[in-house]
């Protein structure tokens, strides 16, 4: 997927091994640990037993001035190559590099973070923290924060008293504040109402328009891929399946592909939805 | 335009030397992080509770009413305390206090904070520093009540006693040091952290708290003797009670290795905190 535009994040032959064993997982953990306090390197493509890779040699380039959508199945493996992306989980194999000086914003759980006994005003020093910003930096955008999340008088109320919408919004204002280059959102604009939704597409549709801007959003439903990405990577089974700039075939792809064996009842409203996007378009 | 044409930054392994450097760069970084978590955990705890700092003074409290029921039942004899008993429980206790809850803090950091650690890409050193930021500030209360209750028995402070919060230092250390080696193993390995949290509850009968640094305890008396806690614990006390300086030299010795074993724990939890994020869903 070549294009002219600047590159912002490059991953390259990304793979990372889970365990599905609880006791496993503790006791390679802890070999783990021992190994890299001898400086002997964990980075290994054999799968010990009851290990399976959640991400299987995953490579592409991230270019600035677009949305890339990443779509698949729950498992698939979307939020562990983004937390990856984010510098949060190490990979197994492989490397991502990120261009010099980028600031790279990730939202995953938008409610984590968040403390319910103290008031919105309160939490986005907290949260706003937590994404570097410093008390100066806080106190100059508050303003900003609070009229982005339209929380209103509630902001001197505490959050465990919001609704999961209101508490949605307060999360993604702090994030948006940060002014990211690299903007990560994990399924993060899937709860909140519909209006606040909309503005949050308006303003990664504004964001894009600076060529050195990527919004990274990731996903599982055809409808909000359909409306703001530009390029869509499909991850199957821990597999970068396709990857593509027409997001209609993208999505016929998706669907044919992934729900194998689903209902086919299912499998054609999501056709058809994709279908008549396409059309309209 | 390609990409060699930028310079970028490579998630990769790096030198152990210059990760740990990074860290702690980062940490710098994120200082007013810290500050707003230390304050969130303090606050946190008192928003819920009417009885608020009652509960710091508690646990110092019972135990000195247990063991003044034992010393005047005539069942226990501490030795030569060179203070009124009460006193002189309530104060040990407390520095007690002060080396525990530094080490179960520090050993809670990650997984107290796992919410965050898996959500936003921070340095996990700064965790480990609100912990001990808690910690600090819990500590005041206790720390502020023994002075009033050591004069009040006839205990006196004098210039030495200026010098008891530096002396405490190496006390902390310990703490944190322990810590952070049961912080990693609480994710990778809990039998270990729940074996380390049982001998460190021995430990306590094996510091002079409830008995005198010098007290004739039989075959135990050369165990406390080797227990480094007798020196990092006995040597602030002597300090504040203005009881000499007889602890020193032991003192100056245990501190020169605690100061060791904090490097070395932070090299380990510097290197091991990286894999445990990913093990924090396992948990």
């Amino acid at each position: 997927m070549e294009r002219n535009n600047k590159i912002n994040i490059r991953v390259k032959n990304i793979s990372k091994k889970f365990c599905r064993d609880i006791r496993n997982n503790l006791w390679y953990s802890f070999q783990d640990v021992l190994k890299k306090q001898i400086g002997i390197s964990i980075r290994s493509n054999r799968l010990r037993p009851k290990e399976f890779w959640a991400l299987k040699n995953i490579t592409f380039d991230i270019y600035g001035g677009e949305v890339t959508a990443i779509i698949g199945m729950n498992g698939s493996g979307k939020t562990t190559l983004t937390r990856i992306m984010s510098d949060i989980f190490q990979a197994d194999q492989g490397e991502v590099i990120i261009a010099d000086k980028l600031k790279i914003t990730p939202i995953f759980a938008l409610s984590a973070g968040l403390r319910p006994l103290f008031t919105g005003r309160e939490n986005i020093f907290i949260k706003g923290a937590a994404y570097g910003m410093d008390k100066n930096t806080l106190e100059n955008k508050i303003n900003d924060i609070i009229s982005f999340s339209e929380i209103g008088d509630f902001i001197d109320t505490p959050v465990g008293s919001y609704s999961s919408g209101m508490r949605s919004r307060l999360s993604y204002s702090i994030a948006v504040a940060t002014h990211p280059d690299i903007f990560i959102i994990d399924e993060a604009l899937a709860v909140g109402d519909s209006i606040f939704r909309t503005k949050c597409f308006e303003h990664i549709q504004n964001m894009i328009q600076d060529e050195n801007k990527s919004v990274i959003y990731v996903t599982n439903h055809i409808d909000k891929v359909l409306r703001i990405a530009q390029r869509l990577l499909v991850l199957d089974k821990g597999e970068l399946v396709k990857d593509t700039r027409d997001i209609t075939e993208g999505l016929l792809f998706y669907v044919n592909h992934c729900f194998k064996g689903q209902s086919l009842e299912r499998k054609n409203k999501l056709l058809d939805l994709v279908n008549q996007w396409g059309s309209d378009e | 335009m390609v990409l060699e044409q930028y310079k970028y930054t490579k998630f990769i392994q790096v030198r152990i030397r210059t990760y740990i450097c990074l860290q702690m760069k980062s940490i710098l970084e994120y200082k007013f992080f810290i500050y707003q978590l230390t304050r969130v955990s303090v606050l946190a705890r008192f928003k819920k509770t009417r009885l608020g700092l009652f509960w710091m003074l508690l646990s110092p409290v019972l135990t000195v009413v247990v063991w003044v029921i034992l010393h005047n039942a005539g069942i226990f004899n501490p030795g030569d305390t060179g203070l009124a008993y009460p006193a002189y429980v309530l104060f040990s206790s407390t520095l007690w206090i002060f080396f525990f809850e530094a080490y179960k803090s520090v050993s809670e950091s990650v997984t107290y904070h796992s919410k965050i650690l898996l959500s936003h890409p921070i340095p996990y050193g700064t965790v480990v520093l609100e912990r001990i930021g808690f910690h600090l500030m819990n500590f005041i209360v206790p720390l502020l009540v023994n002075i009033p209750v050591i004069l009040l028995y006839g205990g006196k402070l004098g210039w030495t006693s200026l010098l008891f919060p530096l002396a405490l230092i190496p006390l902390l250390l310990m703490g944190v040091s322990l810590g952070m080696f049961v912080a990693v193993l609480k994710v990778v390995a809990v039998d270990f952290s729940n074996a380390m949290d049982e001998i460190i509850k021995v430990v306590k009968y094996l510091t002079p708290i409830v008995y005198a640094t010098h007290a004739d305890l039989g075959f135990l008396s050369q165990i406390v003797k080797w227990n480094p806690l007798t020196y990092l614990l006995g040597f602030p006390r002597d300090l504040m009670l203005c009881q000499g300086w007889d602890l020193f030299l032991p003192f100056l010795y245990v501190t020169f290795l605690v100061v060791i074993l904090f490097f070395l724990a932070w090299r380990f939890y510097s290197i091991s905190s990286p894999l445990l994020v990913e093990r924090l869903f396992g948990n």
